[in-house]
């Protein structure tokens, strides 16, 4: 090793006081270069943990909210519509609060997403199909009072819009944020920081067993104390990650998961009741619904059964089979409607479809809606878990090492002290 | 029977208000998504709103040991409610908003209420509480007009009517600010469920001058069957359960959802944040949504049961409980839902309390 015959040619040609500070200058620069070096990545690491937690977290979960809030939406103008010139102001109003719930989840996508380009494209474009989806609603509904003729033609336009467009536009956004939240929580600067401070360790530890070979001391307190401080610094490290990594998992693997599953049973379901609201609308049964009733209910397979097993507490399991519940009571109902279609009753589906079947169609969306607030709740408790594990230790890792340098250059100058 | 008299009211408000004050000595930690455990239950109800047989039969069935009062008025602020050691209260659905917007109810532990899923979906989409998170509503009703044909001398189908010259000085009208203020609202083409401070000022103006020209015979809670039964009025504000109880006096008299619609309330169970027994208040919850117990109940309140499956286990008893299945005012078909407005509440928190304050000043003792 040319490294240290050279460097052991420079030791044997000083003076011992000399050489021993220069030991110290070299160990208090390591430990105080290891420091700032630690509390520089610590500081990113809780930068970005916290982005988790209040941004990246808060968008996946608003744009699940968004889908949720237009299909409730889509369901009431539905049965706005069917009602004519009688009306239907309770689910009018439904209609309305879902459209100022939509509006305002989207309001606070715009202000979390930070400057992602392509998300606020696309909330730009979801603004545009929000105004153009709310006219053709109102244009229909007019038509519909007056009887006119092409007024079905616009509700079905409008459907289409949401299904087509809108819904597209919040899958981007939300595929956004889910891709941002695997990078930030895949960082690996911590393995970074934990080398650092087993390296500042070894260091102290290295300098301990040079000082016992020349002065046959077993014990320098100081540099005692100081390797004590870096390796508590490395315990606590650890430990504020792994809590930090667990929560994160515990985040993904649970609540995220449970959206996740919330959001297919959303999407599923609102494509099946739109197809039966515009099979009604065309005055004839629709098709497809079987299908789409297999993937949420099927044996094994199917969302529901996802949704239990995704489950990481009872809370959730009740509220998974509340769903499922309550889907199945819309479903009943809607078979009545869809029943009447076949047997050419068209005045009975339309009663059913904006009464009785939409009234269950409430009741499930509202339980969908109630289970991802509890999983929201869950995922961001998780994150901000994980955000409180950091919090502290970037102080306590810069101090920390400081305190270990002064101690090491204590250390080194009692020492030196002795050839006074 | 939901409501006491405006006198009993006040009588009992003091007697509660006392007991706050004791119980609230007690104190306790405020301990949220904790779900506490205990041998007892302290449930706190309005009066004459539950079958008696029930109280202990339940407490049997949970093995609990029930404290059941009916003391229950709407008269605790959501800070009373912290110290109060009630496991389960039950206030209106205006004041359930309240309590949560101030955090002063728990949500509710559901995984020991696998019949949340029988909540009907009528009551899941206040925008207070989307999905009924923090409360299971216990007994629901609407307020529209009853009135004595042979009295009217004709049919009454407006809110309008209540204000008619030829009823002027026969007309009750019930002292609830939102509910007379709502129905005020539904006549002049405004929603309830959405009301703006200024929609709200225009129907309570609206009632005022009423008042003040000598339209109204009085102002009443329960009495109102009273007066209607006794020939005093001849139109009334009035509760759709209390017309039930009346009609089997007096069938003549007629329960009418104006045309411009009704207003539907419901008192519903919270749990207050500290409750002893967060569980065991939740297996009372669930026991209640029991379609077989809910049926029991709603036989004995005769009001608008929010439990899904209620008329079928009545009709599957047969005779005099399979009639209620049948009565549109225990269970409006979706035609007549249609026309019912649950109070939306004012956005402003402090506007609602002025209003309900200057509404409630203007009231007869």
């Amino acid at each position: 090793m040319p490294e240290r015959t050279q460097s052991s040619r420079w030791l044997n040609t000083s003076s011992t006081p000399d050489r021993l500070r220069l030991m110290a200058i070299f160990v208090v620069l390591v430990l105080v270069g290891i420091g700032f070096t630690s509390w520089i990545l610590t500081d990113r690491l809780v930068s970005e943990t916290e982005e988790v937690a209040n941004s990246t977290g808060e968008v996946l979960v608003a744009t699940q909210q968004v889908s949720a809030s237009f299909a409730e939406a889509d369901a009431s103008a539905v049965s706005v519509h069917l009602a004519g010139a009688d009306g239907n102001r309770e689910q009018r109003r439904l209609y309305e609060l879902a459209i100022d719930r939509a509006t305002s989840s989207l309001e606070q996508v715009a202000r979390l997403v930070g400057d992602d380009e392509p998300s606020h494209d696309s909330l730009q474009a979801i603004a545009a199909e929000t105004t153009e989806y709310a006219g053709l609603i109102e244009a229909a509904r007019l038509g519909s009072i007056e009887g006119l003729v092409g007024a079905d033609a616009l509700l079905n336009e409008a459907s289409a819009v949401n299904r087509l467009q809108i819904s597209p536009d919040v899958q981007l956004i939300a595929d956004r944020a889910s891709t941002r939240f695997d990078d930030q929580t895949a960082s690996s600067w911590y393995t970074i920081e934990l080398i650092l401070v087993a390296v500042a360790i070894a260091v102290l530890l290295g300098a301990q067993l040079l000082l016992n070979r020349r002065f046959r001391r077993l014990v320098n307190v100081p540099l005692v104390l100081a390797t004590i401080v870096m390796i508590v610094l490395l315990v606590a490290s650890a430990r504020g990650f792994a809590t930090q990594q667990t929560a994160f998992s515990d985040a993904d693997s649970q609540a995220f998961d449970a959206i996740q599953v919330s959001e297919d049973i959303q999407q599923s379901a609102y494509r099946h009741r739109a197809l039966s609201t515009s099979a009604v609308l065309e005055g004839q049964p629709a098709s497809g619904l079987t299908e789409l009733e297999d993937v949420l209910t099927g044996a094994g397979t199917g969302l529901f059964e996802q949704a239990r097993s995704a489950a990481s507490s009872q809370r959730e399991f009740v509220s998974a089979n509340e769903i499922e519940i309550r889907w199945d009571r819309y479903v009943a109902e809607n078979a009545l409607s869809q029943a009447a279609l076949e047997r050419g009753d068209l005045g009975a589906a339309e009663v059913i479809t904006q009464g009785a079947a939409n009234s269950a169609f409430n009741g499930f969306n509202t339980s969908v809606e109630a289970a991802l607030l509890d999983n929201r709740e869950q995922f961001l408790a998780q994150l901000q878990t994980a955000s409180d594990a950091l919090r502290w230790l970037r102080g306590i890792i810069l101090v920390g090492s400081l305190l270990a340098a002064v101690l090491a250059w204590w250390g080194f100058a009692q020492r030196i002290g002795e050839y006074r | 029977m939901r409501r006491l008299t405006r006198r009993q009211f006040l009588g009992r408000s003091a007697a509660a208000a006392a007991l706050v004050g004791l119980t609230g000595c007690v104190g306790g930690a405020l301990e949220e998504d904790i779900v506490t455990a205990s041998s007892q239950l302290r449930v706190l109800n309005w009066s004459e709103y539950i079958d008696p047989d029930l109280i202990d039969g339940v407490g049997a069935e949970l093995g609990l040991g029930i404290d059941y009062q009916e003391l229950w008025e709407d008269n605790y602020s959501g800070q009373d409610l912290f110290g109060s050691q009630w496991d389960i209260v039950t206030p209106t659905n205006w004041l359930a908003a309240q309590y949560i917007g101030e955090g002063a109810v728990q949500r509710l532990p559901v995984e020991f209420i696998p019949n949340h899923a029988n909540i009907d979906p009528v009551f899941l989409t206040n925008g207070w509480d989307r999905g009924a998170r923090f409360h299971m509503p216990w007994q629901s009703g609407i307020t529209g007009i009853a009135y004595d044909p042979e009295l009217t001398g004709r049919e009454l189908t407006s809110v309008s009517d209540l204000f008619a010259p030829d009823l002027r000085g026969r007309v009750a009208m019930i002292g609830e600010m939102r509910e007379a203020v709502g129905l005020v609202m539904l006549g002049n083409g405004d929603d309830p469920a959405r009301p703006t401070s200024g929609q709200a000022e225009a129907a309570y103006a609206e009632l005022l001058a009423a008042n003040d020209a000598g339209q109204f015979h009085s102002w009443v809670f329960n009495e109102f069957t009273d007066l209607l039964s006794s020939g005093q009025v001849a139109a009334s504000m009035a509760w759709s359960g209390d017309v039930v109880q009346l009609q089997l006096e007096r069938p003549d008299i007629q329960f009418v959802i104006p045309e411009e619609g009704a207003i539907q309330w419901f008192d519903t169970m919270v749990i207050p944040t500290g409750s002893a027994n967060a569980q065991g208040a939740a297996r009372w919850m669930n026991t209640f949504y029991d379609p077989v117990v809910a049926a029991a109940n709603t036989q004995w309140v005769q009001y608008i049961s929010p439990v899904v499956g209620v008329a079928d286990e009545l009709r599957s008893l047969g005779g005099e409980a399979a009639e209620l299945a049948d009565n549109p005012l225990l269970f409006p078909d979706d035609e007549t839902q249609r026309r019912l407005f649950i109070w939306g509440g004012l956005d402003s928190t402090a506007d609602e309390q002025d209003l309900d304050d200057r509404f409630a000043g203007f009231l007869p003792e």
